[in-house]
Order: C-alpha cells, then sequence, then structure tokens
C-alpha cells in the first residue's frame, strides 16, 4: 500500500459557550469523543476586539479569552487535551479564533490561530495578528470567508482582500458547519471544514478528513501541504440522524 | 487480387459480429442462470460513487442505488469540489431517501494522473463496508443487482464482479451512436473475450471487490497513474491470482443527449487506451467492423455489382445482428441503434485510425501522454482548468 491507509476524521474548530470562556473542556471533549469516533478536535474560543460595541459586549460578560486568562484557558485546553488522549485517543490541538466583529460585513473578519502558545491580541492590526500567529509556528486559517446561512453579520473583509492576505492563510475554510463556499474551492485555495462548534446541533456538521499520523505536527503539515484532504458531512455516519 | 483479398477480410469481419452476438447471447443465458442461485451470505458493501457534474438521469442513476434490495450498505459519493452542481443532485437525493446510508466526501486529492481515482481515493479511505463497489454515476441498476453480484464472492477464488454495459435512454443521434457501440461493439467484445479465450476485459462501470483484495493489490493508489485504471486493477486482481467474473446482470448506463462531438472524443479516447494496452492486438479490433470493409470493397472494385451485392448483403447482416443484440439486451430503442449502425461503424472505423496518430489527450485542462499499459504522463497544461477550478496539483501551489 502506497498511500495512507487511514483517514483521521477531525472536527476543527469547537469554541466553548458563550456562557463559559475560559472553556468548559469536559464538556466539548466529551462531545466529540463519545461514540463519534472523532480522532482529532481544536479548542479555539474567541479572542475579541475592543473597538467595537459588540467586541466590548463580549468583554463585560466575560464571553472572550483575554490576556488576563490566557494562561488559565491554556492550561484548561492542556488538561482537557491530555484526558481526551487519555480517553478517547483523540488529540486536542489548544487554538484561538480571532475575532474582529464590526457592524459592516466588509470590515469584520474572524481567523483561527491553530497550535497557538501565547496570547495575541484582537485589537491590533490583521497584519500584527497574522505574523505573531506566524511567528509562534500556529496555523493560520481564514474562517466563514463568505456568506453564511448563520452569521448575524457575514465577515467578509479577508476575502474582499484576498489578494493580499491569501498569502498568510495555511488554508481556508470551504465549509463551516453547513454552509459550503464553493468559491474557496474554485480559488483553489487550501481547504478545511470546520464545525464552528457552539451548540450541540453544531455536531452535525461538514467535518475534515486528514491523511496523516495522528500527531500535532503531523496534523499541521497535513493541513499546510493540503495534499488529500477532504470534508465530509457527518451526520453520525449516515443520512438518518 | 485486392477484391478478393477484401472479400475474404469482409468475411472474416460478419463471421467476427456473428460470434460477438453468439458469446452475448451466451453469456447473458449463463448469466440468467446464475442469477437464479441464492445466497445465505450477504456482506455490508461500501458503495463508491464519483461524481464529476450531472450526467443525463443523474438523480434516478443515483436512486437506482438508494433502492438496492440488500440488507446492508453504504453510498459514499466522492466529489472533487463543493462547487460541482451533482452535490445539489446528491444532497436531494439523501433528502429522499432518509433511510439510506449515505455519505458525502469532498476530496482535494490530486495524488495522480487519473482525476476519477483521484476523486475516489478519500471516499475509499472514508468508507467501512468489507466489500467496495466502485460504479459510475451514468450507471443504473436494478433493485436486486447487488444480491446477483454478490453471490460471486461464495467462491474465495473469485476477486472482482464486473458487469457488462447496456446503454440506454438516447434522445439524440450522438447518444444513439454512443448506445448503439457501447451495446455492439464494446458488450460483444467483452462477452467473447471472456467466453472465448478467458480474457475478461474489465470496465469500471461497475467493479465489486473484497477490501483486502483490493488492499492486497496496493489499493486506489496503485492504479492513480493510469487512464484504464479498470484495466488495469483487473490485471492486478489476475496477478495476485484471483479470478474475474464478468457478470452478464448488465448494469444500464444512461445516455440521453450526448453529442455526436461527445462521442468521437469519448471513444477517440479509449482506442488510444486500448492501443497502448493491446498493442498489435488493437489490430483485431477493425474486423469487428464489416461495414468498413464493405465500403473498401466497394471502392477497390469500383462499384461492381458482385461487389455491391455483398457490401450490401454484409451491412444487412451487421444491422441484423445489431438489431438482434439490441433486443437480447431488452433495449427499448433497439432498432433505431440499430438504424444509425452503418454511420456509427463508419465513424467508429475513422476513431480507429486516429489512434495511431497521437497518444496524447486531454484531461481536465491537463494535456496527458499515454504510455505503456495507459499510464499517464503529463505533457502539459491548457488554460482551461475547467469550470470546477480542479487543476491538478497541489492547492497550496496554486494558491501561492
Amino acid at each position: 500500500m502506497t498511500g495512507p491507509t487511514r483517514i483521521w476524521r477531525s472536527s476543527l474548530r469547537w469554541a466553548s459557550t458563550p456562557t463559559a470562556s475560559p472553556s468548559n473542556g469536559a464538556a466539548w471533549s466529551q462531545a466529540a469523543g463519545n461514540g463519534t469516533g472523532f480522532d482529532v478536535i481544536a479548542i479555539t474560543d474567541h479572542i475579541i476586539n475592543s473597538d467595537c460595541v459588540i467586541g466590548r459586549f463580549a468583554g463585560y460578560s466575560n464571553q472572550t479569552v483575554t490576556r488576563g486568562n490566557f494562561d488559565e484557558y491554556m492550561a484548561q485546553v492542556a488538561s482537557e487535551a491530555a484526558r481526551a488522549w487519555e480517553r478517547y485517543r483523540m488529540l486536542v490541538i489548544p487554538g484561538a479564533e480571532i475575532t474582529k466583529d464590526y457592524f459592516r460585513e466588509k470590515d469584520a473578519a474572524h481567523l483561527l490561530l491553530l497550535g497557538v502558545s501565547r496570547f495575541v491580541s484582537a485589537d491590533q492590526p490583521w497584519e500584527a495578528i497574522l505574523s505573531q500567529g506566524r511567528e509562534q509556528g500556529a496555523l493560520i486559517v481564514a474562517c466563514h470567508p463568505h456568506r453564511t446561512d448563520h452569521e448575524v453579520i457575514d465577515t467578509l473583509y479577508f476575502w474582499n482582500n484576498r489578494e493580499k492576505y491569501a498569502h498568510w492563510f495555511d488554508a481556508w475554510e470551504v465549509a463551516n458547519r453547513t454552509d459550503l463556499f464553493a468559491v474557496v474551492s474554485l480559488n483553489n485555495y487550501p481547504i478545511i471544514a470546520n464545525s464552528d462548534f457552539h451548540k450541540a446541533k453544531h455536531l452535525y456538521s461538514w467535518k475534515t478528513l486528514l491523511p496523516c499520523e495522528k500527531t500535532l505536527d503531523s496534523v499541521m503539515a497535513c493541513i499546510r501541504d493540503n495534499r488529500g484532504v477532504a470534508i465530509t458531512l457527518f451526520r453520525n455516519g449516515t443520512s438518518k440522524d | 487480387m485486392l477484391t478478393t483479398i477484401l472479400e475474404g477480410m469482409l468475411a472474416a469481419s460478419a463471421a467476427t459480429s456473428l460470434l460477438q452476438l453468439g458469446c452475448t447471447a451466451w453469456a447473458l443465458a449463463k448469466g440468467s442462470r446464475k442469477a437464479t442461485r441464492g445466497v445465505a451470505h450477504l456482506p455490508p458493501v461500501s458503495i463508491l460513487k464519483p461524481l464529476k457534474g450531472v450526467d443525463d438521469g443523474l438523480m434516478d442513476n443515483l436512486e437506482s442505488f438508494c433502492n438496492l434490495d440488500y440488507p446492508e450498505f453504504e453510498i459514499v459519493f466522492c466529489l472533487q469540489s463543493p462547487s460541482d452542481p451533482a452535490l445539489r443532485v446528491v444532497r436531494k437525493v439523501a433528502e429522499r431517501h432518509p433511510g439510506c446510508d449515505i455519505r458525502v466526501v469532498i476530496g482535494h486529492c490530486f495524488d495522480g494522473m487519473n482525476p476519477k481515482v483521484n476523486n475516489m481515493i478519500p471516499g475509499y479511505l472514508e468508507s467501512r463496508h468489507p466489500f467496495v463497489l466502485i460504479s459510475d454515476s451514468n450507471v443504473r441498476v436494478r433493485p436486486d443487482y447487488l444480491r446477483k453480484a454478490i453471490v460471486y464472492f461464495a467462491d474465495p477464488e473469485v476477486g472482482m464482479v464486473n458487469h457488462l454495459v447496456r446503454g440506454i435512454g438516447a434522445r439524440t443521434l450522438g447518444a444513439r451512436l454512443e448506445n448503439g457501440h457501447l451495446n455492439g461493439f464494446i458488450l460483444g467484445s467483452i462477452a467473447t473475450m471472456d467466453g472465448m479465450f478467458d480474457l475478461p476485459c474489465v470496465v469500471g462501470k461497475s467493479m465489486l471487490m473484497r477490501k483486502t483484495d483490493l488492499g492486497g493489490i496496493g489499493g486506489l493508489h496503485e492504479v492513480r497513474d493510469f487512464l484504464a485504471e479498470d484495466y488495469v486493477l483487473g490485471r492486478l486482481v489476475r496477478k495476485a491470482g484471483k479470478r474475474i467474473v464478468i457478470s452478464a446482470d448488465a448494469v444500464d448506463n444512461v445516455n440521453r443527449y450526448r453529442t455526436i462531438r461527445e462521442f468521437l472524443s469519448r471513444h477517440a479516447r479509449w482506442n488510444r487506451m486500448r492501443l497502448a494496452i493491446a498493442g498489435p492486438g488493437y489490430l483485431s479490433e477493425i474486423f469487428a467492423n464489416p461495414v468498413f470493409f464493405a465500403l473498401l470493397l466497394l471502392l477497390a472494385s469500383g462499384g461492381s455489382r458482385e461487389a455491391t451485392m455483398a457490401a450490401g448483403a454484409v451491412v444487412l447482416c451487421k444491422f441484423g445482428t445489431d438489431l438482434a443484440m439490441g433486443m437480447l439486451l431488452g433495449a427499448p430503442d433497439a432498432l433505431r441503434l440499430a438504424l444509425a449502425g452503418p454511420l456509427r461503424d463508419l465513424m467508429v472505423a475513422g476513431i480507429w485510425f486516429s489512434a495511431f496518430f497521437s497518444r496524447t489527450v486531454t484531461w481536465r485542462g491537463r494535456v496527458l501522454r499515454i504510455t505503456r499499459r495507459s499510464r499517464l504522463v503529463p505533457v502539459g497544461e491548457t488554460s482551461d482548468a475547467g469550470i470546477f477550478g480542479a487543476r491538478p496539483g497541489t492547492p497550496k501551489e496554486v494558491a501561492a
């Protein structure tokens, strides 16, 4: 056999519930591990900008990871990663979703930093955020880059400025929950599918299939290389559910 | 002298057509006897459906698999882009068949030169059952198709079950040419090679295998660079000491609105492929075309009365065999397909010659050279990468 013998089903990008930040790790890793057969998940709580009322509200209501609680968040993720591996042989990747929310969709954008270890503030220009992510060796992913069925305000900034930013991204979300962004594929960008898990129903969504070893380095390298990466619509294995 | 040789070739060619008809009739009769036998164990099967665009009757084709009378199976729809219009059809099919185990895998796999194999690799790796059925999107089956096919695996020596293919549903001249060629030459040749020479020619429209057997020969990766991945798979299965069964329970290949250009283009590619595989054996194919020799005889004899009569008789004989073949296969438009036969045979003769002058094919924007056993080697890329942008190469490279 010259090709990969096993594809790891990954549900990348799980965020904590809006009311519990830093993440309530046990809840999601249990949800992911319990009989769903996922091999890899990423925990990516929001780090939200404070230069808009949306971000400020998130800060007041304790729905964002901040410089102050980042270490606690990472410690929780690390502890949960150990438990998930022990119990389910499931790899948990620490990450963050850098969130710049504005009222105009052309200004709003989210990006993921996977494998992040140090705090990256959302209150700085995108170039600074991206270079800090890259310095840490994090995998950089453009989130829901086109029109969705679920976002109140779509996040189109990166798509509208893709020629400027494309070289920064290791992958673009071609699917988020049940939304598909055909434009990403048409542009031949490297792809990934994410659950954007906030509620239990988001478990049933597009997932990424990775033909690689189940280690952090292999998963990151596989997404970067993007050869053989595939996505599948998870319905607990069937369309029945 | 020349006319005498041509008369001999004409007679041989007419005999070949009759032989193909006889072998097809025998294969179909044998198949119907085999199909009556039952089997106690029906193992779960993963059905791989590589999709690219919307084929004629795609919805009905896919639904025919959802309606299979079989205890446990999954259908893995494989696509290479979320912008592929086939995805909408798949979602509709999934909605209409909530009880059917349907999975969709959209892959970014560009491992090999063969886009169909690239399309299937992620779905194959994700499939769960011990048997895998590779089935093209333009294939339609009857509910008992899988039950009949799995019967053969009661014999552990059987490594693959392949099916005869029947073209149906033509509404244009191009589609009639296509279906007539499938039902006449292609199906007849497969039945003859299998029945007379015990040389099963595998056609990838429907291939059922044990996963252990497929894994044992290297999996789909092993054939990712071949144009005739089906033929190479068959060859590897035989090399592994397993037997291939050509099931006479013919599957339907729906060709409704094919154009003449599409017919010519597809069979030019197939002919180049067969030349690369068969080498000198390819020369024998022309003997299945009596209409071509009838024309040659007419030209060589200057239209003499005897030659005209002989040619006319042979063309009539070929019309009869085409009609009989269509009727044997239960094709509702057998007469129409047979009436298009002479035109088809002349075009096919042209295609047959064209294979000697070109060894390249253009596939999804890429120019590929066909080498030994149909292995594909890239020559260059055209400006057109296809509407889905599925240009081979890593996506990262393209993005950069």
